[in-house]
């Protein structure tokens, strides 16, 4: 915009977007995107994708835009390429339903296969999608053990070294009499619940005793805003 | 709304306003300066339109819209949804068809049912230009006894956008590392 006749300053720059999380020793990175990534093993980590929710409410009656796998799909590409992975694994509830895949666009299809070829992939199995389809490339596993962590759908009750989703964990705190809430990463430094990467997936606040009591001691939760991601000790937090 | 749009391009970080037919009320994280600047005519530029679509109030307008038009039940399960439920998946679908289909049917309707309710640029234009150079900047050492109304309304609009981040930065007080229990919690940075 030309001629704009306002002096002040831009925002300050904030933190790069990303956070470091170490779970059972290994480091990993918690992207703005929601994805966490492995640079030891240059994997991308990301669950809930659940591909095709939109229409899964659709043939239910309740009418959603058709574009959610697109979107989750291209965010998944973007934050893949971005991270420099060579590796992706989707822990769980990748599609909506058994019928999801049946469903999908010829775009997305296309872009799925793309991504399965282009990278080492492993579907993580879900409740949502306990048998993940043939014929979409990647390999398939109920849980995974990689180093000193292992990788599954939903945590277990006692885990250390864990990385899941299922939960789709959000925060919420206050700030200024303000209560800002997001999509967030938790974890105690033994396992780490991720946040969910679809489109058109809701939350879990990470006091629900469902997470909560997931991290007998406490948990931090860093929560993810439009420009970084914001780490919070499980006390600060809000319902 | 194009104030705070103004604002927030300013680094001032404004947080909410209200509006009635004779006063504006704006919070924000840091000090309004220089009100002249943020009433210049120039306002009307490039991002109104992009600030209309951030904004809450058409977001709001969207929810009714797309509740007239059957996209989202008030009604699931049986049950009544509450309204911070119902604003989060109509924002997400407004977001998509944003992106995907800027010019669907429901967005048309949105901007149109918004057109007429809070926002009528031409006024606008022509009170910018009456008000150059007329504004008078006052800084009260106390709430006038005009702005009283208002501030019991405050908390009615949200704003959307970088004040968010500020907020959780703000807020962040490196704790993070008191609440990790991890087996190698004596490597972790002090």
């Amino acid at each position: 915009m030309t001629g704009d006749p306002l002096v002040f300053a831009r925002p300050v720059a904030l933190e790069p977007a990303g956070a470091d999380i170490r779970v059972n020793g290994v480091d990993l990175l918690a992207d703005l995107s929601g994805a966490a990534f492995w640079p030891q093993q240059r994997l991308l980590l990301v669950a809930d994708l659940h591909l095709e929710k939109g229409s899964s409410f659709a043939a239910r009656g309740q009418m959603l835009p058709p574009y959610d796998s697109r979107e989750t799909l291209g965010r998944l590409a973007l934050a893949a390429d971005h991270l420099g992975a060579e590796a992706v694994c989707c822990l769980g509830d990748s599609f909506h339903d058994g019928e999801a895949p049946a469903r999908l666009s010829a775009a997305d299809r296309e872009t799925l296969r793309d991504l399965t070829r282009r990278y080492d992939w492993i579907w993580i199995t879900g409740n949502h999608d306990p048998s993940p389809p043939e014929g979409w490339g990647g390999r398939v596993a109920s849980e995974l053990t990689l180093g000193a962590l292992t990788l599954r759908h939903q945590a277990a009750s006692v885990a250390v070294g864990e990385v899941s989703g299922h939960f789709h964990p959000k925060a919420a705190v206050r700030v200024r009499g303000k209560r800002v809430v997001g999509r967030a990463f938790v974890s105690d430094g033994r396992r780490l619940i991720l946040p969910a990467f679809g489109a058109f997936t809701g939350g879990l606040n990470a006091l629900d005793p469902a997470i909560a009591n997931l991290f007998p001691k406490s948990f931090a939760a860093w929560i993810l805003g439009r420009k970084g991601l914001y780490g919070y000790a499980a006390s600060e937090l809000v319902p | 709304m194009l104030l705070t749009r103004r604002m927030e391009r300013a680094g001032l970080g404004p947080l909410g306003f209200v509006a009635t037919d004779y006063v504006i009320a704006i919070w924000s994280l840091k000090a309004a300066q220089d009100v002249d600047a943020l009433f210049a005519e120039e306002m009307l530029g490039d991002d109104l339109e992009e600030w209309m679509a951030e904004s809450s109030m058409l977001r709001r307008t969207f929810r009714n819209v797309a509740v007239i038009a059957g996209l989202i039940d008030q009604r699931v399960g049986g049950r009544e949804r509450s309204g911070r439920e119902m604003t989060v998946s109509a924002d997400l679908i407004y977001d998509v068809l944003r992106r995907h289909e800027p010019d669907h049917i429901l967005l048309r309707a949105t901007r149109a049912d918004a057109a007429g309710g809070l926002t009528d640029i031409g006024r606008l234009a022509a009170m910018l230009s009456r008000v150059k150079g007329e504004i008078r900047h006052r800084r009260l050492d106390r709430v006038s006894p005009l702005a009283v109304p208002i501030l019991l309304e405050i908390g009615k609009e949200q704003v959307y956008g970088g004040a968010v981040d500020e907020l959780l930065d703000e807020g962040a007080r490196g704790l993070i590392a008191e609440a990790m229990s991890g087996p190698d919690q004596a490597e972790l940075p002090i």
